[in-house]
């Protein structure tokens, strides 16, 4: 084994520095060419040609959204006005996702260099990056890297000797999920309570201070640089039909290979897990994945082969979002994942509208007594039609997408809900009579002294005393224990 | 192009751009239930956070439904208002609201008059679908004036609009987060601990039991029935002219006489008028006006009467308290009065006559539990009633109010001017007091006694009177962000007013805290005012100077205005506060 | 200093021609080795930190021509901590699971004998955008 084998399935260009530049030291990131698309846009581009070069690429929000970054641009471009704001969001707080941090921590400049770019082509000459306080290395090195830019001139006035200037501030959030919605991020960062407002209006119209703001997330950022200097045909030439480039997904839960790739858009799930992932920890069955975080769903095995980009992953019932993808196996237990979103979900509501608040609170409380076995079959129609409003009529997109993993999850999974329902699930574990070979390893661990048997014979679970801890499943020579 | 075609319910329509979803229906004829819209557009008052969720529709071709309170028409837009789709939402967030709100109803202040209660009759709502965890805050009882019972907020709002947007208070706003989320004072601190000038405009908002006034009738029921006491009454410029609304009369109704009979028939000894009160603090304020003028005193002189105003710039401007006039207000002068000149003449000891104001006010509560308004220990004013509570006494006395019979204030302090009258509504005082301080600066019969220059519904007004010589600058706010305004105006050195009125409510007192909930409708304010105006011009003394028990009280008792006894009756200080 | 055109900025991106070189195809005109030490987050929770500051300690006393260079994290967090070796004339290693108690190893096999570690090898690279 003295060659290397390629890992053909990915191509990164978000993540092209990471791991292989020094984040701290700007010469690394001239060395790989970095700054050069902001030279190049500043002696040779007009804003227009610029908005025309992402436009043509068709680069869409990597946060999740999916709307097009070069016609974001363009909105905010357009209106006239004596201040405008280029805002990167780097609140990111999908539970399992942590894309943007590595990039921040990774290769800072890119997302510097490429703020300056977009601060060039809409024509403002002020932004900030809204990180959250828990990333405390990306504060770090964003810090160092605004720094050394500032250092290089590659930030302030005249950058490249042109009539442009373009400071950047870091601002802190304060941990609230919403505070990643662009309206919440605006109000918190001018010190108000981050909660969102209605759009229209958006933020190209009225945003930081009520000027035309642009928002974009950080792995767009970190695409802008090298679609200015490859061109927008190098990019169209990777992804599917309607979503070019590649995005970056973090792959958790019960996969071997932890950690964050990057693929071209298109790729199949099954790719990204068995191949790049390197399949289910312990060789145990798929069950499903989960994308999207808590306003995602989940995707099973019959959709493994499809293709995903932002449209063949919302017609298989999820959702892009900001790339977090959760392996489930065959031990997790569907209705319990969607109360794990839904906790989240309703604790990291602004408390603003009604059906986030309180609906959110009340798809919890139906979910929790349906996992107390305390539950009914109304239940569960309540729960639909309760997620179908909150859906529905949720003023943001944390409200209107919170009730995605129940629906998702009962559309997929919808036996599970029923056993539940109709308190039919077990909750504890069984002996198979045809399997026991009364070996007493079971009954010799059970914590509780549920399990009886002479040696040599059958042995049996006293299910009322069971606590399902799994002792006598993990001890069991032959497979004789059913789980619940 | 300033129309726009547009669809309601399939029918087309044309309507004017610049409207929302909500005012199209309406003028379509549909009623979409709201909860957390308030437009008082007038006033500047809009509150649109779209929040409730109560008021949706279905717009075609969008994804989710739209709040037709904030959502502007455009050109071509189909909107569906009666779908089963939006018609259960708005059940389904009704119901959610509804299943975390406290089954208080029977009890609650607000019974009869709360709108999540009328909603739940308006969308039929039956059966609540939702049960759970409900929030369960404790009830903030500190305060001399405001009940705050987050349980029963539904965070429409309203009240932070009002404390922050309009009166530049910032004592309310929204805190924490997901399903315990409320509006509260930073910190959860409590009312009386924050800058908290207990305008009362988060209670005249309120659309539940959320905010209310402290309800001080148990207190004076219990002291009417007690015989040993000689109680006297006062009654508000600005009550007379909404009390009615709570008996089913038009706004604008004028029931001064229908007052003064109930409140005989309520079991008080004497009859007070608060206008008596103002004519008094004309002739005190007018003099301080004339004395700050003549001999290079403080100007701009501020007005004092109103208690919340007061508060107001102790906390935010407390290096500024030199600029209000030290008269006390109207309602704690006729408490001075009563409980020494009045007490002298019925032979009573002053701790044995209680007095009660009927107030249009929220703020007047905590004025009159001031320390510094008493007299030898004494509060100048007992107890204090909103014109609700009021209305709330009467209805359980049984009296039919409509139908009772007039009845006149008692002597002395019964007698009032028209000047009185207006002290009612915003502009009122400083044309009461520019009748009376013309007539003592030029020694001249004032002519046209209708200031109309002072008059009107603007935030911020100013006119300049002629007086002999002198141009008499005036400067009118009402509400306190417009009084923020003159004051930074002031502090800038960019306003050369000699006097400025200020009422921290919107409207003056006619829109007060205490008065009977407008719920959102201007109108009944403009036909308050318009009351107000009638009084006056139907008054045949409409000078405070003019006041024959005014004079007499001078003569009597306290000796010339502005002298030695009526400063140690009727002027205070200020204290300094903190901007919490 | 700072750079006011695109020409001092290619020419300041010369001077590491051997860094991007060596990093990328193990080719420089030098013969120093350097080591990329995985050093974000989820480097520093299993103890990335340690592993760096052993490995330059380690170089020093061994008198080793080779520099330990901090970077970000290259997304095989399951095999944190990470550390590439790129030795000139050599395609560039990545390894993983380089605690810092696997630094004398790792010094002692890969940067003086010239080997590969094979239990800590990790075996994938991937392509990237060059610029």
């Amino acid at each position: 084994m003295d060659t290397v084998v390629k890992d053909t399935l990915q191509y990164r260009i978000a993540l092209r520095n990471c791991g292989l530049i020094n984040p701290e030291n700007i010469d690394d990131y001239i060395a790989v060419k970095g700054y050069e698309a902001l030279a190049v846009t500043l002696e040779q581009y007009t804003p227009k040609k610029v908005i025309n070069i992402v436009k043509e690429s068709h680069l869409r929000g990597r946060g999740g959204g999916g709307f097009p970054t070069g016609i974001k641009w363009e909105l905010t471009a357009r209106e006239q006005s004596d201040e405008k704001y280029i805002i990167c969001n780097a609140d990111e707080g999908d539970p399992g996702a942590f894309m943007d941090r590595s990039i921040l921590e990774g290769d800072p400049h890119s997302v510097i260099e490429a703020m300056i770019i977009a601060g060039y082509a809409i024509g403002a000459s002020k932004g900030y990056v809204y990180i959250r306080a828990e990333y405390p290395l990306a504060i770090d090195r964003l810090e160092t890297a605004i720094k050394q830019a500032k250092s290089y001139g590659f930030l302030g006035n005249n950058i490249f000797d042109s009539n442009f200037s373009f400071d950047l501030e870091l601002k802190l959030g304060a941990g609230a999920f919403v505070c990643g919605e662009e309206t919440a991020l605006i109000n918190s960062l001018q010190g108000l309570r981050g909660e969102p407002t209605k759009k229209p209006p958006f933020p190209s119209v009225s945003g930081f201070r009520q000027k035309p703001t642009n928002v974009n997330n950080v792995e767009t950022f970190a695409n802008i640089p090298a679609i200015i200097l490859k061109g927008s045909d190098w990019f169209n030439a990777i992804g599917t039909d309607h979503s070019k480039g590649t995005k970056v997904f973090a792959l958790a839960g019960k996969i071997n290979n932890v950690g964050l790739v990057e693929v071209p858009m298109g790729t199949t799930l099954r790719d990204i897990i068995y191949e790049i992932g390197g399949g289910i920890v312990d060789d145990k069955q798929f069950k499903a994945v989960q994308t999207g975080g808590p306003s995602g769903g989940v995707i099973t095995e019959e959709n493994l082969d499809t293709p995903i980009d932002y449209e063949s992953i919302r017609n298989i019932g999820s959702m892009m979002g900001s790339g977090g993808m959760i392996v489930l196996d065959e031990d997790d237990d569907m209705v319990e994942i969607s109360k794990f979103f839904l906790d989240f979900t309703q604790d990291e509501s602004c408390g603003k509208c009604t059906p986030c608040r309180i609906g959110t609170k009340r798809l919890y409380e139906i979910l929790e007594r349906l996992t107390n076995m305390e539950g009914s079959p109304e239940d569960l129609d309540l729960l639909e039609e309760l997620a179908q409003n909150v859906k529905d009529s949720s003023l943001c997109g944390l409200g209107q997408s919170a009730p995605n993993p129940i629906l998702s999850t009962i559309d997929r999974f919808r036996e599970e809900y029923e056993a539940y329902a109709y308190r039919t699930k077990r909750t504890t574990y069984a002996i198979d009579d045809n399997k026991c070979i009364g070996c007493t390893k079971c009954s010799r661990v059970c914590p509780v002294d549920c399990i009886t048997g002479e040696v040599k014979q059958v042995h049996v679970i006293n299910e009322a005393n069971c606590i399902a801890c799994g002792a006598c499943y993990n001890a069991c020579p032959v497979d004789a224990i059913i789980k619940p | 192009m300033n129309t726009l075609n547009i669809h309601v319910n399939g029918r087309p329509m044309m309507v004017k751009k610049g409207i929302t979803v909500l005012e199209a229906c309406h003028q379509a004829g549909i009623k979409i239930p709201t909860l957390c819209h308030l437009n008082l557009e007038e006033y500047g008052i809009v509150n649109k956070v779209a929040s409730c969720r109560i008021c949706v529709v279905e717009i075609e071709n969008r994804a989710t439904l739209v709040p037709s309170c904030a959502e502007k028409v455009y050109e071509g837009m189909h909107i569906k208002s009666d779908s089963l789709r939006a018609i259960n939402a708005r059940r389904n967030n009704l119901e959610l609201l509804l299943s975390n709100h406290p089954f208080e109803c029977l009890t609650c202040t607000k019974n009869l008059t709360c709108e999540l209660q009328s909603l739940a009759e308006e969308l039929n709502i039956r059966d609540i679908s939702f049960t759970g965890k409900k929030m369960d805050y404790p009830i903030d009882h500190s305060s001399e004036a405001i009940v705050k019972d987050p349980n029963k907020c539904v965070m429409c709002r309203r009240c932070e609009t009002m404390c922050n947007d309009v009166q530049t208070v910032g004592v309310l706003s929204g805190l924490r987060r997901g399903f315990d989320a409320v509006v509260a004072p930073a910190f959860n601190l409590d009312m009386l601990e924050t800058s908290c000038t207990y305008c009362g405009q988060c209670v005249a908002v309120c659309p539940t039991g959320a905010l209310t006034e402290r309800n001080d009738v148990p207190r004076v029921w219990k002291r009417l029935s007690n015989k040993n006491y000689h109680m006297v009454v006062q009654v508000a410029p600005a009550v007379r002219v909404a009390l009615g609304e709570m008996f089913g009369m038009a706004p604008g109704s004028i029931s001064t006489g229908k007052i003064v009979t109930a409140l005989r028939r309520l079991g008080f000894d004497a009859v007070f008028d608060t206008n008596f009160g103002a004519d008094l603090t004309i002739m005190e304020e007018a003099r301080e006006l004339v004395h700050r003028i003549e001999e290079g005193g403080t100007l701009p002189m501020l007005t004092s009467c109103c208690p919340a105003w007061v508060k107001f710039i102790e906390h935010q401007f407390p290096d500024m308290l030199d600029v209000p006039s030290t008269c006390k207000s109207p309602q704690t002068m006729v408490g001075a009065i009563a409980k020494t000149y009045y007490a002298e003449k019925v032979n009573l000891p002053s701790k044995q006559i209680k007095v009660v104001s009927i107030m249009p006010c929220v703020a007047k509560k905590a004025e009159s539990a001031r320390p510094e308004l008493s007299k030898e220990n004494l509060h100048h004013v007992d107890y204090t009633l909103s014109t609700r509570e009021f209305g709330h006494m009467i209805k359980e006395a049984g009296i039919e109010f409509e139908a009772l019979p007039d009845g006149d204030f008692d002597n002395i302090l019964g007698e009032s001017t028209g000047a009185a009258a207006i002290f009612g509504t915003t502009g009122g005082v400083i044309e009461a007091a520019t009748r009376t301080a013309y007539e003592l600066l030029t020694g001249d019969p004032l002519e046209h006694i209708d200031f109309e220059e002072l008059r009107g519904l603007e935030g911020v007004r100013e006119a300049t009177v002629t007086i002999g010589d002198l141009d008499l600058k005036i400067g009118i706010a009402h509400g306190l962000g417009n009084a923020r305004k003159l004051l930074e105006d002031i502090k800038a050195g960019k306003a050369d007013y000699h006097a400025i009125e200020i009422m921290a409510c919107p409207g003056g007192c006619i829109g007060g805290g205490g008065q009977p909930y407008h719920h959102g409708d201007m109108s009944i304010i403009k036909a308050r005012q318009k009351a107000i105006y009638d009084i006056d011009k139907n008054t045949p003394r409409r000078k405070s100077h003019e006041n024959e028990m005014v004079l007499k009280l001078y003569q009597d008792y306290l000796g010339d205005p502005y002298g030695e006894k009526a400063h140690d009756l009727l002027h205070t200080c200020y204290t300094k506060g903190e901007r919490i | 200093m700072a750079i006011k055109s695109l020409d001092a900025l290619k020419a300041k991106q010369k001077e590491f021609k051997d860094q991007v070189s060596l990093r990328n195809e193990g080719t420089s005109s030098s013969d120093r080795i350097e080591v990329l030490v995985g050093l974000a987050t989820c480097g520093f929770a299993v103890g990335a930190d340690d592993t760096f500051i052993a490995l330059e300690k380690k170089i020093k006393e061994d008198n080793i021509n080779a520099k330990v260079t901090p970077v970000g994290c290259i997304g095989y967090c399951h095999r944190e901590p990470t550390v590439q070796v790129n030795i000139p004339g050599q395609p560039p290693i990545l390894y993983g699971d380089i605690t810092e108690d696997k630094v004398t190893l790792l010094v002692d096999v890969v940067l003086k004998e010239q080997k590969i570690l094979e239990e800590f090898y990790l075996e994938k690279t991937f392509d990237k955008a060059v610029l």
